[in-house]
């Protein structure tokens, strides 16, 4: 009879609280309200599926882990793509930029649960376990969680850190197998977040191993209290954060998918922020409303991509006369309404190195005609449009893109279909090549333009599959390989920019826009902005309290 | 008594061996590598997933196979969700609290209101009031769940402010999880938040089990309306009022009781109703209940807990309706009574 205990436990509490119920009535003063002005509600949109940020790949699961409660080596300035120190103080590049060496801080504390108390603070050994765990298959962690870096090994680290070693306590050098500029801006990424070796070894004597993905223990502004999936998520401040506490005691995550739901929350004032609103919601609010828009431009492209393997794509001229065929002002108008940016070049205007001298392929079916004319075309083609099924931040409605693109077509004699499938068959289909021309789109991992000419363009990931086009350029390939070992950024971007060209003449792509990404905000909440990398850190938000008119109770 | 009891313990096993053998075969025709839902990303071709390929016994033939399943269900092993990796009977079980007190609260609503207006309906037979209950029972049994909850909450949530949007309870309360059951917890928790968390947890209650309560309260009222006509019209009812008993006492304890009767066997037809229902409350009210926890399963193609999930409902509707039989027997006496 273990239950017992528990059971008259219960009962008698239960008697017990409902006699006071009785006496005391509904005296609601004397309640504790202290709660509402400490407690930041945050409406978001799905449930992470582990709080492993070394594993996890979706939005929704770094907004839960890493962006609260992990620290990196290096993190970006607020609103900038720019570097600055966190977990190290400071960093020097020897050997033509194969080691860097990195001085940690010394008053960084680790958080504690029920199942841990740190005896120490954060030192080099953390950093080489959080690094180690994800390239060698034979750590104790490495098969803890889905066993899937997909970050770590699409970021090329798994071949490119030779070794990682500790010099002293707190002073830690990564030797590398070849310079790799973007390197810095990777180590500002959620996947490289810092882990408490000393959690690992606690929880590994106790065989409990998994833990450490489900209560997970680390150095940054707040710690996790309750998750229960498809509810909510609970963290408190952390007493000892380094930079110090922060002013939202409780922070919560109200997890609801529905967007008009979302929306319903936080226009009852039961959340302070909401996650993606739909466009119609940023039109439904007015001047007087107490919620407020936060705005800040994407790191992002929405493109077309053309299987440039596969004809008639494999000419030139076909693929500028589809970009001249395609009004983009109409798409942008239907599916992004009004509130995205139109794209000429593959990489966003907020990047460094953006190449503003390029000019946009002009609508114009005659001059695309005549284009498919000379490629001996006249009398047209057909091709199949693949479009991806979900909403993304990138691409609001693929299916509807596809059929205004469908229409402009017709009008130059192409017949086009459009073909969907299930999200995973679909992304499988596209990484082998299978499709003629689909609609895709790619958001910043990190500031650095390589994350997007290297990971989309370049002839090395057609073999991943994730260069869509397939288009593999030997003059561009080469520029874009020269970029990332030189470290000087002006000479970088001088490259990048002479890249862009040869992309807007090769034309692998229709560029369509880039999204701006959106946060419905409670007036109350200040200092929340949203980081051009996209996700949401809530370290430094502060909250005003709780007006009258918006507690019930 | 026992021959009753036995005919309802055959009936159990039957219907649980039909479940379980559907189950089976809808399992068995899910797209995709039985090993990879099961497991995740394993490779084929490697010791670890031969390893898992004959963990699952699917080298067995599928008759050893279905009685490997029926083993490990009996043992409570549904397999791990492949998403949290959490077994999936434990995960079922931290839902199901919610969708009970959910429940338990719509089939209170349901009965009060229903039965209520089924004796005013059928004691006022063919009067307007009469013509009211029928048509607004009507109107209730075909009102789609999903757009009368959106009309709900746009009127007391977001209009009149009266009621909470969704949820159990506001965020700003951090309650433990003892039981599962919030208004209990919210009890349990005092006096951290004085009565504040309670009372907010049955504020949140109001709208979803009114929701919920719409369907079956529209059929418990059109029930009770015919077995009351029937009942009134019966000879001891003349009887008795020929002897003099009030109104009230004819309608309330003569009448009522025996109309009961055959109510017991519509709740218990109800519960099924209801966990369906449960499923579409659940969504829009984001209650965290075993039917939105199954609806996110079936997004994320959760095949495991999916799976699993229908199969404890299933057993759970049949549970509930062979004690609905019981009961149906113990308050009957027509039913004990040796032939």
């Amino acid at each position: 009879m273990l239950l017992t205990g528990k059971v008259k436990y219960i009962l008698s509490t239960t008697t017990l609280v409902l006699a006071q119920l009785l006496l005391a009535g509904c005296d609601q003063n004397a309640m504790n309200v202290d709660a509402f002005d400490t407690t930041l509600v945050y409406c978001s949109e799905g449930s992470p599926d582990s709080f492993d940020p070394h594993t996890v790949t979706i939005g929704v699961a770094f907004d839960a882990s890493a962006r609260q409660v992990y620290n990196r080596l290096v993190e970006f300035k607020r609103g900038t793509t720019e570097i600055t120190p966190s977990l190290a103080k400071r960093w020097k590049i020897r050997n033509n930029g194969t080691v860097y060496r990195f001085y940690l801080r010394e008053d960084v504390q680790f958080h504690s649960n029920e199942f841990f108390q740190p005896t120490r603070n954060f030192n080099a050994d953390d950093v080489i376990f959080s690094f180690m765990r994800q390239k060698e298959k034979s750590h104790p962690f490495h098969s803890v969680g889905n066993r899937d870096y997909s970050y770590f090994n699409f970021q090329g680290l798994n071949t490119l850190i030779k070794s990682i070693k500790k010099i002293d306590q707190h002073t830690i050098e990564f030797e590398l197998e070849r310079p790799f500029s973007p390197f810095i801006s990777v180590l500002a990424m959620e996947f490289t977040s810092i882990m408490s070796a000393e959690y690992a070894n606690v929880l590994e004597q106790t065989d409990r191993k998994n833990y450490i993905i489900q209560y997970p223990i680390g150095t940054g502004p707040f710690q996790l209290v309750r998750y229960q999936v498809d509810a909510f998520i609970r963290y408190k401040a952390f007493e000892h954060y380094w930079r110090g506490k922060e002013p939202i005691e409780h922070l919560v995550f109200a997890i609801t998918p529905d967007p008009s739901l979302r929306f319903a929350r936080v226009t009852a004032g039961e959340c302070d922020v909401m996650s993606n609103p739909l466009p119609i919601h940023l039109k439904a609010l007015d001047e007087e409303s107490s919620l407020k828009i936060v705005t800040e431009r994407g790191l992002n492209i929405a493109y077309w991509a053309f299987n440039t393997r596969k004809p008639p794509l494999d000419n030139r001229r076909v693929r500028q006369a589809l970009n001249h065929a395609i009004n983009r002002d109409a798409i942008l108008e239907a599916v992004y309404y009004g509130s995205a940016l139109k794209a000429k070049n593959p990489i966003p205007p907020g990047m460094w190195s953006y190449n503003d001298e390029v000019k946009y392929y002009e609508y114009n079916p005659q001059l695309a005609r005549n284009l498919l004319f000379s490629a001996g075309f006249e009398d047209g083609f057909e091709i199949d449009i693949w479009a991806f099924p979900e909403q993304r931040s990138y691409n609001p409605n693929a299916i509807k893109t596809a059929e205004l693109i469908q229409q402009d077509l017709k009008e130059v004699g192409v017949k086009a279909n459009i073909i969907t499938y299930e999200v995973g068959t679909f992304l499988q289909k596209v990484k082998s090549g299978e499709h003629i021309t689909s609609l895709q789109g790619w958001i910043a991992d990190n500031g650095d333009p390589d994350n997007f000419f290297n990971s989309l363009l370049s002839c090395e990931a057609t073999i991943p599959g994730q260069n869509s086009a397939f288009w593999c350029n030997e003059e561009f390939d080469a520029i874009i390989k020269d970029a990332q070992v030189i470290s000087n950024r002006a000479r970088r971007a001088k490259l990048y920019q002479r890249a862009q060209q040869i992309f807007k003449r090769e034309a692998p792509w229709l560029t369509i826009a880039h999204t701006q990404q959106n946060l419905i905000v409670n007036d109350r909440v200040k200092n929340l902005t949203i980081p051009l990398t996209g996700g949401i850190f809530f370290s430094g938000v502060k909250l005003e309290p709780r007006r009258e008119s918006d507690m019930r109770l | 008594m026992i021959k009753i009891l036995l005919k309802q313990l055959t009936i159990l096993i039957l219907s649980f061996t039909g479940i379980t053998i559907i189950f089976f075969s809808l399992a068995q025709l899910v797209p995709g590598d039985p090993v990879i839902l099961h497991y995740g990303n394993l490779t084929p071709g490697t010791e670890q997933y031969e390893n898992a390929y004959q963990e699952l016994g699917l080298d067995e033939s599928l008759v050893r196979q279905y009685l490997i399943f029926i083993k490990d269900v009996l043992q409570g092993d549904l397999g791990r969700s492949t998403v949290t990796n959490h077994s999936v009977l434990e995960e079922f079980f931290t839902f199901f609290p919610a969708t009970i007190e959910l429940s338990l609260f719509a089939i209170l609503i349901a009965l009060v209101f229903g039965v209520g207006a089924g004796v005013l309906a059928a004691v006022n037979k063919n009067t307007w009031i009469d013509n009211l209950v029928i048509s607004s029972s009507l109107i209730g049994y075909s009102m789609p769940i999903f757009w009368w909850g959106m009309l709900l909450i746009l009127l007391f949530s977001l209009n009149l402010g009266l009621t909470p949007v969704a949820g159990r309870i506001s965020f700003v309360f951090d309650i433990e999880p003892v039981t599962g059951f919030m208004l209990i917890d919210t009890l349990l928790a005092y006096p951290k938040y004085e009565f504040a968390a309670f009372y907010d947890a049955l504020l949140h209650l109001i709208l979803p089990s009114v929701v919920l309560a719409t369907v079956p309260l529209a059929v418990i009222a059109r029930m009770t309306r015919s077995a009351m006509i029937e009942v009134l019209s019966a000879d001891y009812i003349l009887t008795a009022k020929a002897k003099g008993v009030s109104n009230f006492k004819i309608i309330w304890v003569h009448a009522l009781r025996n109309a009961l009767i055959p109510l017991v066997t519509v709740l218990g037809l109800q519960s099924s109703v209801l966990l369906t229902g449960a499923i579409l409350t659940e969504t829009i009210f984001a209650w965290p209940g075993v039917g939105k926890w199954m609806v996110e399963a079936i997004f994320r193609r959760d095949y495991p807990s999916i799976q699993g999930g229908v199969l404890l409902i299933a057993v759970f509707v049949i549970l509930i309706n062979a004690t609905v039989d019981l009961l149906y027997a113990a308050i009957n006496p027509r039913m004990r009574r040796p032939e």
